[in-house]
C-alpha cells in the first residue's frame, strides 16, 4: 500500500471531519462562515428529486476529500495541445492543472498580467483577491441553502481556478483547465469562478480526465461564470471521465446587459453524471447559446439539465443538443426554456436531438417551456430515433463495414452541431474523440 | 468460371415467398438484363444478391467466383466485386459524396486513396453524368432530385469499379437526356470482365446499354431467357404474352 492509499482509507468520507479541516485552514472568516452555512444547509436539506436519476447512488460517504494528485499522470491523461502548452511549446492565455486536490501548475501570459488579468488558483484567489472573489461568489442563481448538493459544494469546495478579465481587455487565446483523477476514490470539487469585466472578452477551455482507478472517485465541480456589460465569453468543456467516475456538477454563466455567452459542452465520459448546465440572463439584451453533444456506451448514465433562463428583457438564448447511444447506455436531456415575467421581448430556440445505436441503450429528450410572459418568443423540438437499419444496409454495400458505416451516420448526425463550434482546432478535436469512441 | 452463378434461389420476407427458384448464370463481360411486371420479385433479387437484413433465403445458393456469398455482410459481398445501384438511394446527412466515396474506396482496396488523384476522377465522372462539380462535397443524396440520385449511383458505380454491378430499376423516372447518361456511364465500364446485371420495365434503357441476354421473370421465376430480341418481344407484346405462355 502506497502513501497515497493510506491517505484516502483514512480520511473518507464527505462529512462534517471534512468541514472540520477547512474549518481550521487559514482562509478568510467569511468564507468559513459560508462554508458552515452552507454545511447546515446540507444536513437539513432532502437529497433532491431528479426524476431521472436517483441522487442516492452517488458514493459521498466512501470518497475521500483532499487527496493530492498526480500532476504528471494528470498531463500524460491530457491532449496533446495542453500537454505542449505546459511544456512551452505552444501558446496560451494561461492553464492550469489540477490532478485530485492538487493545483500545480498556474500559468498566465506576462503581457495579460500586466493588463491586469488574474488567473490563480482559487486557495491563492481568496486571500489575494477577497473582495473580488467574495463579490461574485454564488452571487447570483440557485443558492447553497437550497439545494442539497450546491450546499455541499459550497461547504466542502477546494481547488478550482479564478480567472479574472478587466475592463475593456480582450485575451484572445484560450484559458485551459485541466481537471484530472489520478488516486482511486478521491473526491474532488473545485469551484472555478471566472469573472469577465465589462467590454472585456475570454474563451475558457476546460477538459476533465482520467484512467479507471478501481474505486469509483466522485467530481462536484462548480465553473460559475459571470460576465458583465458588453462582455463576451466563449466557454467550451470537454468530458473525459473513465466510466467508474461519479459527478455532480454545475456550469453556470450570468450574463449581464448586452453580454454574450457561448457554451460548447461535449459528455463523453463518467459512469453515473448529473450535470447542470445553465445560463441566467440577467442584463438587457444578454444572449446565450449553448451546443451540446453527447456520446455514451457501455452501462453510462448520464442525466443533463440544460437551460436559459431569461430574467432582463430583449434577451436571446438558443440551445441546441445531440447525443448518440451504445450498447446498454442510458441518457436523459432535460432542456428548458425560462422565461420570467420580468423579461418581454425574449425569445429562445431549444432543439434536442437523439440517435440510438442498439437496442439496449435508452435516450429521453426531454424539453420544456416555463413562460411567464407574453410577449416573448419560445420554440422547441425534440427527436429520438434509432439508426435506420436499411440506411446501414445502403452504406455497408459500398464496402463500408458496420462499424464504419454507424460511425458515418453519427459523425453526420453530430455535423450540424460541430459545425457550428467555433476554431478548427476544437471542432477536429471533438471529431476525433468521437470516431475514437465510436470506433472502439 | 462464371463472376455470379444464381442456383435455384428461394427468398422470403417475413413468411411470404418472393422468389421461388431463380437461376442465372453470368460470366465476366456479359451484360443481362431482367425485365417484368411490377411485383415479380425483381428487387427482391437485388436486394438478396447485395444481402439485405429483411430478406431471407429460404434455399438455392449464390455463388461469386465459384464461393458462395450467402453468409456474407453487404460489405464483403461488395469486397468480392458486388455493387447495387439502389432504386430508391438513401439520403445521408452530414456525410459528404466525396468523403463518403473514399471511405468506401479505402474500404474495398485496403489501401490508402490519394487525395489529388481521387477528386479529379470524382470530378470528370461528376463531368461525364452531367452533374455539377458541387455535388462532390455535398451530403449524399440529400435534397438531389430522383434523377440526381440515380445519376449518383452511377458516379458510385464508376468510382468503385466493381465486377458485377446490378442496376435497380436505374432508369425509371429519368428522362432521356439522363438516361442517355446512365447508359454513357455503364457502357464506358465495359473492358471484357465488368459484368452487369440491369433489372427494368422497360425495352428503353436497352435501346442504349446493348444486353448480351434478356430474361423475363414473372411471380418469382425466370420464365424465358433469350438474347436482346426477346425485349423487343415484350415491347411489343406486353408482359400477358409470357404470363400466358408460362
Amino acid at each position: 500500500m502506497d502513501s497515497a492509499d493510506q491517505m484516502t482509507l483514512s480520511g473518507a468520507g464527505l462529512n462534517a471531519g471534512a468541514l472540520e479541516r477547512l474549518l481550521q485552514s487559514d482562509e478568510p472568516d467569511w468564507l468559513k462562515e459560508r462554508r458552515r452555512s452552507a454545511w447546515q444547509a446540507f444536513e437539513r436539506l432532502p437529497a433532491p428529486n431528479w426524476r431521472y436519476l436517483d441522487a442516492g447512488r452517488f458514493p459521498l460517504g466512501e470518497v475521500v476529500p483532499f487527496v493530492e494528485g498526480d500532476t504528471a499522470a494528470a498531463l500524460a491523461l491530457a491532449p496533446d495541445e495542453i500537454r505542449a502548452i505546459s511544456e512551452g511549446a505552444r501558446s496560451a492565455a494561461g492553464l492550469v492543472v489540477q490532478a485530485d486536490n492538487t493545483v500545480q501548475v498556474a500559468r498566465l501570459r506576462d503581457d495579460l498580467r500586466e493588463q491586469g488579468v488574474i488567473l490563480t488558483d482559487m486557495a491563492t484567489a481568496v486571500r489575494q483577491h477577497g473582495d473580488l472573489v467574495r463579490r461574485y461568489l454564488f452571487a447570483h442563481g440557485p443558492q447553497p441553502e437550497e439545494h442539497r448538493f450546491l450546499a455541499l459544494h459550497a461547504a466542502l469546495w477546494t481547488g478550482g481556478f479564478f480567472l479574472y478579465v478587466p475592463k475593456n481587455v480582450e485575451v484572445e487565446e484560450p484559458v485551459y483547465f485541466l481537471q484530472a483523477l489520478t488516486r482511486p476514490g478521491a473526491a474532488v470539487l473545485p469551484h472555478n469562478l471566472v469573472v469577465v469585466d465589462q467590454g472585456g472578452s475570454a474563451t475558457v477551455y476546460e477538459e476533465q480526465v482520467s484512467e479507471p482507478l478501481g474505486r469509483q472517485p466522485f467530481s462536484g465541480v462548480y465553473t460559475e461564470m459571470h460576465l458583465e456589460a458588453n462582455a463576451e465569453l466563449q466557454y467550451f468543456l470537454v468530458d473525459r471521465w473513465a466510466h467508474d467516475v461519479t459527478e455532480v456538477s454545475r456550469r453556470h454563466a450570468f450574463v449581464g446587459r448586452d453580454a454574450r455567452f457561448s457554451g460548447v459542452t461535449a459528455f463523453f465520459g463518467g459512469g453515473l453524471l448529473h450535470a447542470d448546465v445553465c445560463a441566467d440572463l440577467i442584463g438587457e439584451g444578454g444572449t446565450s447559446e449553448f451546443l451540446t453533444l453527447i456520446l455514451t456506451n457501455q452501462q453510462q448514465h448520464l442525466d443533463i439539465i440544460n437551460y436559459n433562463r431569461h430574467v432582463a428583457p430583449h434577451t436571446t438564448g438558443e440551445m441546441n443538443t445531440r447525443q448518440v447511444l451504445r450498447d446498454q447506455s442510458r441518457t436523459t436531456y432535460q432542456g428548458l426554456i425560462i422565461i420570467e415575467q420580468s423579461a418581454p421581448h425574449s425569445q429562445d430556440y431549444l432543439q434536442e436531438n437523439a440517435l440510438i445505436l442498439d437496442d439496449g441503450a435508452r435516450a429521453d429528450a426531454i424539453p420544456s417551456l416555463e413562460i411567464l410572459n407574453d410577449e416573448v418568443a419560445a420554440t422547441h423540438g425534440a427527436t429520438v430515433g434509432k439508426v435506420d437499419e436499411t440506411v446501414l444496409f445502403y452504406l455497408m454495400s459500398r464496402g463500408l463495414s458496420r462499424r464504419t458505416a454507424e460511425l458515418l451516420l453519427v459523425e453526420g448526425f453530430f455535423a450540424p452541431l460541430l459545425e457550428r463550434v467555433p476554431g478548427d482546432d476544437t471542432r477536429e478535436r471533438l471529431m476525433g474523440l468521437v470516431s475514437a469512441k465510436v470506433a472502439g | 468460371m462464371p463472376v455470379l452463378e444464381i442456383r435455384d434461389l428461394h427468398t422470403q420476407v417475413g413468411d411470404e415467398p418472393i422468389l421461388k427458384g431463380v437461376s442465372l448464370t453470368i460470366n465476366p463481360g456479359e451484360f443481362h438484363a431482367i425485365m417484368g411486371p411490377n411485383g415479380s420479385g425483381k428487387s427482391t433479387l437485388a436486394y438478396t444478391l447485395m444481402g439485405h437484413p429483411h430478406y431471407e433465403v429460404t434455399a438455392g445458393d449464390v455463388l461469386v467466383d465459384g464461393e458462395s456469398i450467402l453468409e456474407l455482410e453487404p460489405n464483403e459481398r461488395a469486397q468480392k466485386g458486388v455493387f447495387l445501384a439502389f432504386q430508391y438511394p438513401h439520403e445521408i446527412p452530414g456525410v459528404g459524396m466525396s468523403d463518403f466515396l473514399r471511405t468506401a474506396r479505402a474500404s474495398l482496396t485496403g489501401e490508402e486513396v490519394d487525395i489529388l488523384e481521387f477528386h479529379d476522377e470524382l470530378e470528370g465522372r461528376l463531368k461525364q453524368i452531367h452533374m455539377d462539380p458541387s455535388f462532390a462535397t455535398r451530403a449524399l443524396n440529400e435534397g438531389f432530385s430522383g434523377g440526381e440520385k440515380k445519376k449518383a449511383e452511377m458516379v458510385q458505380m464508376a468510382i468503385l469499379k466493381p465486377r458485377i454491378a446490378i442496376l435497380d430499376e436505374t432508369d425509371s423516372g429519368l428522362d432521356v437526356d439522363a438516361l442517355k447518361a446512365v447508359a454513357e456511364v455503364v457502357n464506358s465500364m465495359r473492358d471484357g470482365k465488368f459484368s452487369s446485371l440491369i433489372i427494368t420495365h422497360y425495352k428503353r434503357i436497352l435501346n442504349y446499354v446493348r444486353p448480351d441476354f434478356v430474361h423475363i421473370m414473372v411471380d418469382g421465376r425466370i420464365v424465358r431467357s433469350g438474347g436482346p430480341e426477346l425485349a423487343d418481344q415484350v415491347e411489343e407484346l406486353g408482359y400477358e404474352w409470357v404470363r400466358a405462355e408460362a
